[in-house]
């Protein structure tokens, strides 16, 4: 029994709160870990925009 | 008297939110989206207080209090929504409606899956459900008030909505935010500190589980109260999944990731919803179970909550667990009431009616839309219509049914367009209904949402699969809003130019090699 409840139903019901926000926090890693890719592409796509409005190189 | 002061407090104080964002809002995207500036915080308040409505407070424990731990399968499901959420969602929906220029989720549809009739089919359903919700979200305020606080039902529905109606009517979305904000604050704690005063009771959660085990065993058990579920994992499935991924498919949710400030806010707001939705969600829960130990005999197993608090609690802060159901109430109320006014200014009265209407225009007759709406849903709330509660019962199902592809595909799946997403919000909405209507979810033991979710599902991927591509500029704005449009190398270096110039040496090797045609930049 785990907190007087049989192991399977402890598991299926409240083992998720836990579960959750260490999901939760694996996904603000790996979604920070992007959001520097994403800042560096946008920021070359800015420039790129920028370049092709001004007439400059467009490909 | 403690009840009348501390709620009267609390409802002025909305209000002034309300006085105070009118003054601040200047144009359209102000009062549709928050002027798209809702940092992570705000989001994941508003995006939880608008997905739990009072139902926290009141049907939920009473239907542990029933039905045992089995009722826990809902938690389950809604305590991973906003990962599923935000996490799918949130990032590239905000970056595609900036992209397409939208400022509702009805409009974002039909730019994504440009249609003579996408619009309108959307907007009707959307209009129809929700307002659905309003109405039912109004009549909970006034039977609430009228049941704790025994004011007259009619004068409780005109203060109750009216309050709801004024502010949102007043400061738009970014009153809707911060009220959101507070009142999800609110509910929180409330909910908290009954349980902690609680759970000294009950012996924590091995004493409360043994007491269960003792009086029924089945209370503890996975089949719920005499296994009245047993083998039932189609009902398990869908309680599970109406919450763990329905949420991608309500607008008056979804809408709160396009008023994001940035897409990066996405991953605090993972964070921070999430650690709220395990303290908000299991807990009422589990209280309902705690209310099978200490409140044997009560009358209406709704009232569990409430009635614990008067029991542990000063009045003055019985009372504040009063306005928290209040507040459960009206964070999801003003939420679909201004979308409603968001649907019939921009998507009915912009987009048919007049196409050429200013902005300040726009602002305005999405204001009196929902000045309109709240007037006739209050007016028709005192009429207490039969049947609201049960339109609102598949309101959920309905709305996941027909938007949750739509929503999903758009930012996931290229190929996904127009025909899958006609064919699936018709078919969503009609399977939803009928499953409803001719009680299957009995019959089958298969759950409204989970067969509507399915079966829209499955017709969105085959009318995408007969239909035509998607036309070649929706593509390119999703490239874009993924981050991989192919950019010339030259200015994929151009992060690099801000290192020391001993870099340039690496810069040279990384442009010979596949580093950068690895990370979507182009080869020069």
């Amino acid at each position: 029994m785990i907190l007087g409840l049989q192991p399977l139903v402890f598991f299926s019901f409240l083992s998720w709160p836990v579960t959750y926000i260490i999901i939760s926090i694996i996904m603000y890693f790996v979604m920070a870990r992007n959001d520097k890719k994403e800042e560096a592409w946008e920021k070359a796509y800015e420039e790129w925009q920028a370049s092709k409005a001004a007439g400059g190189d467009t490909e | 008297m403690t009840e009348y002061i501390v709620l009267g407090i609390y409802l002025i104080g909305m209000i002034g939110i309300g006085v105070y964002w009118s003054k601040k809002t200047k144009d359209s995207e102000d009062y549709l989206l928050g002027g798209r500036a809702m940092g992570p915080v705000l989001t994941a308040l508003t995006l939880q207080s608008t997905s739990m409505s009072g139902y926290m407070f009141m049907g939920g424990p009473a239907q542990s209090y029933k039905e045992g731990y089995f009722t826990l399968w809902y938690a389950v499901g809604d305590g991973g929504g906003a990962i599923f959420n935000v996490g799918i969602l949130g990032k590239r929906m905000r970056r595609l409606s900036y992209i397409l220029g939208c400022l509702s989720p009805i409009e974002y549809i039909e730019a994504r899956y440009p249609g003579k009739v996408t619009r309108a089919i959307a907007a009707a359903i959307a209009v129809c459900f929700v307002y659905g919700y309003v109405l039912a979200q109004f009549l909970s305020a006034g039977k609430t008030m009228h049941a704790l606080l025994h004011i007259p039902l009619p004068a409780a529905i005109i203060v109750g909505a009216g309050v709801i109606v004024f502010y949102t009517f007043a400061g738009g979305y970014l009153a809707v935010a911060w009220t959101d904000f507070i009142q999800g604050i609110v509910m929180v704690l409330a909910m908290v500190v009954i349980f902690v005063l609680s759970w000294g009771q009950v012996g924590g959660l091995t004493g409360l589980n043994e007491a269960l085990t003792a009086i029924d065993p089945t209370y503890t058990g996975m089949w719920g109260y005499q296994n009245m579920y047993e083998g039932q994992w189609g009902v398990v499935a869908g309680a599970v999944g109406i919450y763990l991924i329905g949420y991608m498919g309500l607008p008056h949710v979804v809408i709160r990731h396009m008023a994001m400030e940035h897409p990066n806010v996405a991953k605090n707001t993972v964070v921070i919803a999430t650690v709220y939705n395990q303290l908000f969600i299991f807990v009422p829960y589990i209280i309902g179970l705690m209310g099978i130990i200490m409140l044997p005999n009560i009358d209406d197993p709704e009232m569990v909550v409430l009635t614990l608090a008067y029991e542990l609690l000063p009045r003055v802060l019985a009372a504040i667990v009063l306005v928290a159901i209040m507040s459960a109430i009206m964070s999801t109320a003003d939420a679909q009431l201004m979308l409603m006014g968001t649907m019939l200014g921009r998507d009915i009265y912009q987009r048919y009616i007049n196409k050429d209407a200013t902005d300040a225009q726009l602002m305005n007759v999405s204001k009196i839309c929902v000045l309109v709406v709240g007037v006739v849903s209050v007016l028709v709330a005192l009429i207490q219509p039969p049947g609201v509660f049960q339109i609102v019962v598949f309101s959920f199902s309905t709305l996941g049914s027909a938007f949750l592809p739509s929503y999903v595909a758009a930012v996931w799946w290229k190929r996904a367009n127009t025909t899958g997403c006609v064919a699936s919000m018709i078919v969503g909405t009609i399977v939803s209904i009928v499953w409803e209507v001719a009680g299957l979810a009995t019959t089958l033991g298969i759950h409204t949402f989970f067969a509507g979710v399915v079966i829209s599902a499955v017709v969105f991927i085959i009318g995408s699969l007969i239909g035509k591509p998607p036309a070649q500029e929706i593509q390119d704005a999703m490239d874009r809003a993924a981050c991989k449009t192919k950019i010339p190398a030259g200015f994929a270096t151009a992060d690099f130019k801000e290192l020391a110039p001993e870099t340039s040496g690496v810069i040279s090797f990384l442009k010979e090699s596949d580093y950068m045609e690895e990370r979507g930049f182009m080869p020069v």
